[in-house]
C-alpha cells in the first residue's frame, strides 16, 4: 500500500474537508435575541479521557424551539443531557464549564438536583413508561413531589394528557397498563408525564425517531403548540424535522458546535461549508 | 384532522402548593433519600462484617490444631483427619469427573441443538423439579438404591461410589444450569460471525464459544464444587462408614468414604474420641481454609484464564 | 465375586455405568458422525434425556409416596393422627408429626422474614448504590456465604448463635429459663444460609428492569431512593418474590445446620405461652428434615418408624415441589423477564 497514491490523497482530503478538524468560527454562532432561558458557557463533557463536547457556548431562547442536529455520534445527545445533569448518573463523566438557567449556575455546589429536574424535564428517545397504569404514570412526578391532594393530581393528570393530545384516546382506560399503548401513544404518555410536573424547559432527545410517520407528525404538531408555554430543546438527526419544528437550529459535529442560527437562515444560507455539506446530504 | 389547538385548548399553568412548602418537601425527600441510603450501607457493612466474624472465629478457634500431622496423618483413635480429607477430595474429584462432562454436553445440547418444543420444556421442568428435591430425600433414596438394595437381603454397605453417584444426581441440575448460563452469556454476534465465516456448528461451539464461556464455566464449576464439599446429609447415608486406617489412601471405590464434614457431625453427635471438641475446631478451621482457597484462589485463576484468552498484551 | 453375583447385587452401579456410557458415546457420535447422524441423535438425545429425568422424578415420587402410604395401610394410622398428633414415639406406635411440621414452617417463615429485607437491601445496594469497587467485593462475599458447608453453619450456630439467643432471652426474662436451642436459633442460622440465594435472585430482578425507567424517574425529579422504592422495587417484585420462594425451599430442606441447633425433641412445641413473664417460651423442638435424618439410621426396614419416615419425606417432597411450581408460575408473570427461557 503506497502512502501517496492519488486515491488515498483524495480520500483523506475529503475527510479533512468534511470533518475540518476542530476549527470553529464563533461568528457562526448567533446570540438569540429576546429573553434567554438557558445558556451554556464553554461547556465540556469528558467520558474518561474522551472529550465528547468541546467548549460549547450557546443560548436557548425562552418559549421557542431550539433544534440540535448533526450526524450520529456528534455529541448532541451528550450536550442535551448535560442540561439537566443526567450525566450525574454516569461515574466516568466529567464536566467543565457552566450551564445557566436564568441566572443560576446548575453545576454550583449545593444545587438542588431534584428541583433542577423538576424545572428542566426530559423526554427520551425510546418511550419508557413505568409498568403501572396510565394514570399513575402521569401522576408519578406529582406523587414524588408530594403535597397534592388526590383531586389536584387527577386534575393535573387530565390537563397534561390533554396537552399531550392523548386524553381522548385514553380517558376511558386510565387504569389500564401503560404498556398496552402503541409506541406513539407511549411516547405521548411520556410527554404528558413530563408536562405534569410543569417544567419550564423540556428537553427532547430524538423523541420521534422510534415512531412511525403518523405518530411523528402528531408529536411535531404537539411541539409546535407546546412552545407557547414551554421552552423546548430538541435533538434530532432528521433535517426536515429540524426545519419544520424549530425557530433556532444548532449544528453539531464531532463534539463541536459548528453553527447556530435562526432556522430559516441556517437552511437557506449555511455559513460553514460543513453545515452546507450536511444539509445537502453529503454525509450524515 | 382539525388544528391541534382546537382539539386540546392548551390551558394556563395550574395551581401548585406555595413555594416554601415545595422546597421543604424537596428537603424532606432528600433527607429520606440520605437516611435510607445510610441504612442500606449499614446493612451491607453489617453483613460483610458478620461474614468476616464467622470466618475469623472459625479460624482462630481451630488453627492451633492444624499441624501437618493432624491434617494428613491417620490413626486408629480418630484424632487425625488425613483419611477424611482424602475421602473429601476423592469423592469431589470423582463426582466432578462424571458431572462436568454430562453437564457440558447437556448444556451444549440445550443451547445449540434443542428446538423449542414440548420435549425441551418437559426436560427443563424435570431438571428444575429435581433440583428442588431436598438433599435429605435424595440421601435416603441413595441409601435405598445404592446401599441396601431396597432392603433385599444383600446389603451393599456404605461405599464411596454410592456417595459419588448420589452426589452427581444431586448436583447435576445445578451444574447443567450453570453451564447453560455460561454458554448463553456468549454474545450472539460471536456465534453469527463464526457461522458467517463458514464454520460448522461444532467448530463454532468448540473454537469460539467455549473459550469465551470458560471463565463463567469455571466459576460455576467452582461454586458447585464448593457445594459438593459441603454436602453432608447425602453422603452420611451413602458413603459414611468410618474410614479404614490402613492404606486409607487407596482408590478403591467400594470402600466406605467418610468425609471431613461427616466426621465433624459424628464428633458432634457421638463424640467418643478424646478431645473431640478440639478436633471439631480443627476440622472447621480446615474446612474454612479449603473454602477460602477454593473461592478466592480459583477465582483468581479464572481471571487469569479469561485475560489470556482475551489476548491481553501485558 | 463372580460376574453373575456382581450383576445381581450391583445392578444400580451397572445401570449407572450404562447410562454414563450411553451419554458419552452419544456425545462422541455427535462430534464424529455425519450430518444425518446428528439429526437423528438430536431427537433421540432429547427424548432419552427427558425420559431419564422423568423416570427418575417419577421413581422418586412413586417410591416415596408408595412407602408413605404404607404408614396408613400397614399400621392403620389415621391421617389426622399423623398430621395433627403431637407425640412422636414410634416404638410406642405414636407417630404424630404436627410438631415437626410446625417446627419446619416456623423456622422457615422466621428465616425468610429476616433474610428478605436484608437481601433486598443488599440487592439495591449492588445495582444502584454501590461504587464500583464495592460492587466487585459483594460477589465474592455472597459466594463465600453460599460456600460455607452446612455443618460449619451448624457448628457456628451452636457456638455463637445459641449462646446469643440464650443470653438475650434470659436477659429479658431475668433468669436462666432457656438453653437457647429451638426455632429462633434455627431461623437465624437459616437466614445466613438463604441470604445468597435471595440476594442473587433479587439482584438479577433489579438488573432486568430497563435502565430507561431509572432515567425517566430521575428526570422527573425523584431522588434515588424514591426511584428505588416507587419504581424499581415494584418492577422487580416478581423476580424478588421468586427468590423468596426459592429461599423458602432451601430453608425447609436444610438438615445438618438445623440439626445442630434445634434441640431434637419431636415432642415439644416450638413456641409456647406461659402465664409468667415473659409470656412466650421457646423450647427445643424438631423439624421434618432433622427427624428424617435422625430416625432413619435406627428404623428397621418395614417398621412403623420406617414407614412414618417415608410419610414425612413425602410431605417434605410435596412442599418443596409446590414451592418450585409456585416459583416458576410467578416468574412467568413478571413484567421484565430475568433470563430468556
Amino acid at each position: 500500500m503506497s502512502a501517496s497514491s492519488p486515491e488515498r490523497e483524495n480520500a483523506s482530503a475529503r475527510e479533512a474537508a468534511i470533518l475540518g478538524g476542530d476549527t470553529v468560527n464563533p461568528d457562526y454562532i448567533i446570540k438569540a435575541p429576546g429573553p434567554i432561558k438557558m445558556r451554556t458557557v464553554d461547556l465540556n463533557v469528558y467520558y474518561g479521557s474522551n472529550r465528547a463536547i468541546k467548549d460549547i457556548s450557546l443560548q436557548i431562547a425562552e418559549r421557542h424551539v431550539t433544534a440540535l442536529m448533526g450526524p450520529s455520534g456528534c455529541g448532541k445527545s451528550t450536550f442535551l443531557r448535560a442540561l439537566n445533569r443526567m450525566h450525574d448518573m454516569t461515574p466516568s463523566a466529567r464536566i467543565t464549564g457552566s450551564v445557566f438557567i436564568g441566572d443560576e449556575e446548575i453545576f454550583a455546589p449545593g444545587v438542588d438536583l431534584v428541583h433542577l429536574r423538576q424545572r428542566v424535564g426530559m423526554v427520551f428517545q425510546r418511550p419508557n413508561p413505568f409498568p403501572s397504569s396510565i394514570f399513575e404514570n402521569v401522576a408519578y412526578g406529582l406523587r414524588v413531589q408530594g403535597g397534592y391532594t388526590q383531586r389536584q393530581i387527577a386534575e393535573r393528570v387530565e390537563r397534561s394528557l390533554r396537552s399531550a393530545a392523548l386524553w381522548d384516546e385514553v380517558k376511558d382506560r386510565m387504569n389500564a397498563s401503560a404498556l398496552s399503548l402503541s409506541g406513539g401513544q407511549q411516547q405521548r404518555l411520556c410527554i404528558a408525564r413530563a408536562l405534569a410536573v410543569e417544567p419550564e424547559v423540556i428537553l427532547m432527545d430524538e423523541p420521534a425517531s422510534a415512531l412511525d410517520p403518523i405518530a411523528t407528525l402528531k408529536i411535531e404538531e404537539l411541539i409546535d403548540e407546546l412552545k407557547q408555554e414551554y421552552t423546548i430543546v430538541i435533538v434530532t438527526h432528521n433535517l426536515q424535522q429540524a426545519a419544520r419544528v424549530s425557530q433556532y437550529t444548532g449544528f453539531f459535529l464531532t463534539g463541536n458546535l459548528i453553527e447556530f442560527n435562526l432556522t430559516p437562515d441556517m437552511f437557506a444560507r449555511p455559513q460553514d461549508k460543513r453545515t452546507e455539506d450536511f444539509i445537502t446530504g453529503r454525509f450524515g | 384532522m382539525g388544528s391541534i389547538a382546537e382539539r386540546i385548548a392548551l390551558p394556563k399553568r395550574g395551581q401548585r402548593p406555595p413555594g416554601d412548602m415545595r422546597s421543604s418537601r424537596r428537603a424532606r425527600a432528600r433527607l429520606w433519600d440520605r437516611v435510607m441510603t445510610g441504612v442500606i450501607w449499614g446493612i451491607v457493612i453489617f453483613l460483610a462484617a458478620l461474614l468476616l466474624a464467622f470466618v475469623l472465629y472459625a479460624l482462630i478457634q481451630g488453627v492451633s490444631m492444624l499441624s501437618l500431622k493432624f491434617v494428613f496423618g491417620a490413626d486408629t483413635s480418630g484424632t487425625l483427619v488425613g483419611p477424611f480429607l482424602f475421602n473429601t477430595f476423592y469423592i469431589l474429584i470423582a463426582s466432578l469427573l462424571i458431572c462436568v462432562p454430562i453437564a457440558v454436553f447437556g448444556a451444549v445440547y440445550l443451547v445449540e441443538y434443542a428446538r423449542q418444543g414440548v420435549i425441551t420444556t418437559v426436560l427443563r421442568f424435570a431438571t428444575e423439579t429435581l433440583a428442588g428435591v431436598p438433599s435429605i430425600v435424595l440421601a435416603l433414596f441413595g441409601f435405598l438404591v445404592f446401599v441396601t438394595n431396597f432392603g433385599s437381603g444383600t446389603r451393599l454397605g456404605f461405599t464411596r461410589i454410592a456417595g459419588i453417584l448420589t452426589l452427581v444426581i444431586l448436583n447435576l441440575p445445578l451444574m447443567l444450569r450453570v453451564c447453560e448460563d455460561a454458554l448463553r452469556s456468549v454474545p450472539r454476534e460471536l456465534r453469527e460471525a463464526s457461522a458467517a465465516l463458514g464454520a460448522t456448528k461444532y467448530q463454532t461451539i468448540w473454537r469460539v464459544m467455549m473459550p469465551v464461556a470458560l471463565p463463567a464455566l469455571t466459576t460455576g464449576v467452582i461454586l458447585t464444587a464448593g457445594k459438593m464439599i459441603g454436602e453432608t446429609a447425602a453422603l452420611i447415608y451413602t458413603a459414611g462408614g468410618s474410614a479404614a486406617v490402613n492404606n486409607w489412601f487407596s482408590l478403591d471405590p467400594r470402600l466406605p468414604g467418610a468425609t471431613l464434614t461427616i466426621y465433624l457431625y459424628e464428633l458432634h453427635a457421638e463424640g467418643v474420641v478424646a478431645n473431640a471438641a478440639q478436633i471439631q475446631n480443627g476440622i472447621v478451621a480446615l474446612l474454612v481454609i479449603i473454602l477460602l482457597v477454593f473461592n478466592l484462589g480459583l477465582r483468581w485463576l479464572a481471571g487469569r484464564i479469561s485475560r489470556r484468552l482475551a489476548g491481553a498484551t501485558k | 465375586m463372580s460376574i453373575g453375583a456382581l450383576a445381581q447385587v450391583r445392578w444400580p452401579f451397572l445401570l449407572g455405568a450404562f447410562i454414563v456410557l450411553v451419554v458419552f458415546s452419544a456425545a462422541g457420535l455427535h462430534i464424529v458422525g455425519g450430518k444425518a447422524w446428528r439429526e437423528r441423535m438430536n431427537k433421540a438425545s432429547a427424548i432419552a434425556g427427558a425420559a431419564v429425568l422423568i423416570i427418575a422424578m417419577a421413581a422418586i415420587l412413586f417410591f416415596v409416596g408408595g412407602s408413605a402410604y404404607q404408614t396408613f395401610t400397614d399400621y392403620h394410622v389415621s391421617l389426622p393422627a399423623f398430621f395433627f398428633g403431637t407425640t412422636w414415639n414410634p416404638d410406642e406406635k405414636q407417630v404424630g408429626a404436627l410438631i415437626m411440621i410446625l417446627g419446619s414452617i416456623t423456622a422457615t417463615v422466621l428465616a425468610i422474614a429476616v433474610a428478605t429485607p436484608l437481601s433486598v437491601a443488599t440487592a439495591m445496594y449492588v445495582t444502584d448504590i454501590a461504587p464500583t469497587w464495592a460492587k466487585r467485593l459483594i460477589q465474592p462475599i455472597l459466594e463465600l456465604f453460599a460456600g460455607i458447608p452446612s455443618v460449619v453453619y451448624g457448628f457456628l450456630g451452636i457456638q455463637l448463635i445459641v449462646p446469643l439467643v440464650r443470653n438475650t432471652y434470659n436477659g429479658i426474662a431475668g433468669g436462666f429459663l432457656y438453653a437457647g436451642f429451638g426455632v429462633i436459633a434455627a431461623a437465624l442460622v437459616l437466614t445466613f444460609m438463604i441470604l445468597p440465594t435471595v440476594t442473587t435472585l433479587s439482584i438479577d430482578a433489579l438488573n432486568a428492569v430497563p435502565n430507561g425507567l431509572r432515567e425517566a424517574s430521575l428526570a422527573l425529579g425523584a431522588t434515588r431512593w424514591q426511584t428505588l422504592w416507587r419504581t424499581l422495587l415494584p418492577a422487580g417484585a416478581s423476580g424478588i418474590f421468586t427468590g423468596v420462594i426459592l429461599g423458602m425451599g432451601r430453608a425447609i430442606g436444610e438438615t445438618l445446620a438445623v440439626a445442630f441447633v434445634i434441640g431434637s425433641n419431636p415432642n415439644s412445641f416450638p413456641i409456647g405461652f406461659s402465664s409468667a413473664y415473659p409470656y412466650i417460651v421457646f423450647r427445643p423442638t424438631s423439624t421434618i428434615t432433622v427427624q428424617l435424618f435422625q430416625d432413619f439410621k435406627e428404623a428397621p426396614h418395614g417398621s412403623l418408624n420406617y414407614d412414618a419416615i417415608w410419610t414425612l419425606a413425602f410431605v417434605l417432597l410435596l412442599i418443596t415441589l409446590g414451592l418450585v411450581i409456585a416459583s416458576r408460575w410467578i416468574s412467568s408473570r413478571s413484567a421484565y423477564r430475568v433470563a430468556a427461557e
